[in-house]
């Protein structure tokens, strides 16, 4: 596993000491590693929020302005820095409106602890105020969750949360602890009595299924490789790039595999799925053998399942058995993360050049850019298109950001044009497609990554569902760059009801705010570009403006997103326009 | 396609594995039909007896989702063939008394164990099969109340290969940086 997801803690000796349940969980998340909450205060976690008073020093404490910002905020957090998020909220509705973001961590696999408090333990199960079973409408989407109810339990419990949500694959854990064990006193040795049971050594590699792979790999005409999350969590970008290298293997990516291998690395041929590329997509179909690293061949990705890669011997490598065989069915299936098995493969594979099955990708790709992306980037009088913003934004930043998006149309036009150089430098809402994500996440991500340049590209309509937090932005003076793509439409809804709805707009047009009047509220220097030859300029200037700042980009009203395999049809029925 | 399938589970005794184990198939929309959660020989640990009809591969991945649960020790996946299994039903009947003696001839695990003026309360364990035919069998006479347990399961040899000391959680790879091949 990857160091950056090891324990950090460090042994500390001391002595016993009396310490209430709030001062134990605070010193227990502190040899955890944690420098950072994102959380909001409330009637059932005010005897944390006062214990966290005398530790400002040790532990950062960014206030959000929704409970949901604080969730994504530390999903953007862990994702921009393979460490574990921690967000904290109060019992009832502070709980309850982590839910999304709770959920959006399980479905991307995003090591997070969420702390709620809950009313006292003689209270529970009474209706009480602000009492919710947050256990209970977490458990399908937390991967572990507790309900502690006297201050001891926090000794053992802390550590196997931030264990449980970083290790093996990793997600969201919550943690609620009722108020009495919040104030009550224990005498304890810290360092003496925290006892996590430790893990044994993983399973070795089945050096059988690994033999299998290389077999199937060294005998393959087609052979094409996927990766997904995994291969980002576990920092495999090296080994996936020593491997293609010396198998000449192409690598295509999901939408949340992407930045795992540098966008312009010869060897890569583009995205997978729904809106990916051209090339990938046809060619799953015509692929001898695939190599799927880290990726859970999502419906996003595969299509129609009973038309998807018929013809190919699948590897799978995933961390999860219960990935295994769960959507696809696979010849060689190797649990383990996607680093330590490319390790091992990578001896294992021969050096070969296969130029005849890479020239298909390449026509592909002449293909696609003939049919669309020649217009997407076109310059044009009038209002840009989102694709062509994106484009520009490569240039300017020459991809060297850490690139946030929220979920829809902006979303599939940064994966398909923005020009990813290194790994994690793409935060986006995969599996859950979690309109709103876009701006907590980035401001997760700038308190993770100080002196990053942060960009978060956004719909007016994502934008409008967490705008509040331009308020935590500005008051924690984080540097967050945001663009929002206004084309007054839920733009993803709008292109399927014109494709697949006989055009009939259903509640998709928004009459929006002056976005700038919005910013300009929140003492946040923003401007508005709405020409196509202006779009360059806006996105230099707000690039070298220091700190935050917020571009609204007017674009085209009914730019469609192609290349588009439609629900339910297979990867081959990839429709160019 | 579909079949009973029985789901062998041990688990830590502790609140909440319930609701996260039987979400596994209630967010399919599977109807668990038969559920037993039982102490067992180790203290702190819980054994789940879960039958479902589904087909293999989902009750493939279905097992596989259980037992990458926290709380989970050991999971098994088994077709009826595979396991001995027995319920428990408890029948008030108003069989006559002249009736009894031919009723436990046929159905040697049933036991009378109450006679009141509600009917005669009849104990028996056995294979669904086995209840059933003493349901038929009772049901001439009028059958006053019945309640049957969940199944409980075992396999004819008892070989799980199962240390249930640890977690399995514990034991998935992860932590540790594979071998050098």
């Amino acid at each position: 596993m990857s160091t950056s997801l090891a324990a950090t803690t460090t042994p500390i000796r001391e002595t016993s000491r009396e310490l209430s349940g709030s001062q134990i969980l605070l010193e227990l998340l502190i040899r955890e590693g944690v420098d950072t909450i994102f959380g909001y205060p409330g009637g059932a976690i005010m005897p944390v929020y006062d214990a966290l008073y005398d530790y400002h020093d040790k532990i950062k404490h960014i206030l959000v302005r929704h409970e949901q910002g604080a969730a994504h905020a530390a999903e953007g957090f862990a994702r921009s820095t393979g460490r574990v998020g921690v967000c904290m909220a109060t019992s009832g509705p502070g709980a309850t409106n982590l839910v999304t973001g709770i959920a959006d961590a399980m479905l991307d696999s995003v090591p997070m602890v969420c702390i709620t408090g809950q009313v006292a333990r003689s209270f529970l199960g009474t209706d009480a105020f602000q009492e919710t079973d947050i256990i209970g409408i977490t458990t399908p989407i937390t991967k572990w969750n507790f309900q502690v109810t006297n201050a001891e339990e926090l000794l053992a419990i802390i550590p196997k949360a931030f264990r449980v949500a970083r290790e093996g694959r990793p997600g969201p854990v919550l943690i609620d602890i009722t108020k009495n064990a919040q104030f009550e006193k224990l005498t304890v040795d810290l360092a003496a009595s925290t006892h996590d049971v430790a893990r044994e050594a993983s399973d070795p590699i089945d050096l059988s299924a690994l033999r299998s792979a290389a077999r199937l790999l060294n005998e393959a005409n087609r052979p094409l490789m996927f990766v997904g999350q995994g291969a980002i969590i576990s920092q495999a970008h090296d080994e996936i790039r020593a491997f293609t290298e010396k198998a000449e293997i192409p690598v295509a990516s999901t939408l949340l595999g992407l930045s795992g291998l540098p966008t312009r690395h010869p060897l890569y041929v583009g995205m997978l799925g729904m809106h990916g590329n051209y090339g990938p997509n046809v060619l799953t179909n015509k692929a001898d053998v695939i190599i799927a690293v880290g990726m859970r061949f999502d419906d996003r990705v595969t299509g129609k399942l009973s038309e998807y890669a018929r013809q190919a011997r699948i590897i799978h490598i995933d961390i999860d058995p219960a990935e295994l065989n769960k959507n696809v069915q696979v010849e060689v299936g190797i649990i383990s993360d996607a680093r330590t098995a490319l390790r091992a493969l990578i001896p294992l594979v021969k050096q070969r050049s296969n130029p005849t099955w890479h020239s298909e990708f390449l026509k592909c790709y002449a293909h696609e850019t003939e049919k669309v992306i020649a217009r997407d980037l076109a310059h044009r009088d009038g209002l840009p298109t989102m694709s062509k913003v994106i484009a520009d934004l490569g240039v300017v930043t020459r991809g060297d950001a850490v690139i946030v998006t929220d979920v829809g149309q902006h979303q599939m036009a940064t994966a398909r044009y923005y020009p990813f150089t290194r790994p994690r430098s793409l935060l986006t809402s995969g599996g859950l497609g979690t309109m709103g994500y876009g701006v907590p996440a980035a401001m997760g991500a700038a308190v993770g990554l100080p002196g990053e340049r942060i960009v978060a590209i956004v719909g007016d309509g994502g934008f409008q569902m967490t705008l509040q937090e331009l308020g935590t932005i500005r008051q924690s003076d984080l540097p967050v760059k945001i663009i929002i793509l206004n084309n007054n439409f839920l733009g993803m809804v709008r292109q399927w009801q014109q494709l697949f709805f006989d055009k009939r707009y259903s509640f998709v047009q928004m009459d929006n705010p002056n976005f700038l009047t919005v910013a300009a509220a929140y003492d946040i220097p923003a401007a508005r570009v709405s020409s196509c030859s202006g779009v360059h300029e806006a996105l230099r200037t707000m690039w070298e403006t220091p700190g935050p700042y917020l571009l609204e980009v007017v674009c085209e009203k009914e730019e469609n997103i192609f290349p588009m395999i439609p629900a339910g049809a297979a990867v081959g029925d990839i429709r160019l326009e | 396609m579909k079949a009973p399938i029985t789901f062998l589970a041990w688990t830590d005794n502790s609140p909440g594995v319930l609701l996260r184990l039987t979400g596994l198939f209630t967010r399919r929309k599977l109807n668990v039909e038969s559920l037993t959660v039982s102490e067992t020989e180790v203290h702190g640990v819980s054994r789940f007896t879960v039958t479902v009809q589904t087909d293999p591969v989902t009750a493939a991945t279905i097992g596989r989702q259980i037992e990458r649960m926290i709380e989970v020790r050991r999971v098994f996946v088994f077709t009826d063939g595979e396991v001995l299994h027995r319920e428990v039903a408890l029948v008030r009947s108003r069989i006559p008394k002249d009736s009894e003696v031919d009723l436990l001839r046929f159905h040697p695990g049933a036991t009378i164990v109450h006679r009141g003026t509600q009917g005669t309360l009849l104990q028996v364990a056995g294979t669904e099969a086995e209840i059933s035919r003493l349901i038929e069998h009772l049901t001439p006479f009028g059958i006053t109340e019945f309640v049957r347990s969940g199944r409980i399961a075992v396999t004819p040899a008892g070989d799980y290969d199962t240390d249930l000391s640890r977690s399995l959680h514990d034991l998935r790879p992860g932590a540790t940086e594979g071998p050098d091949v």
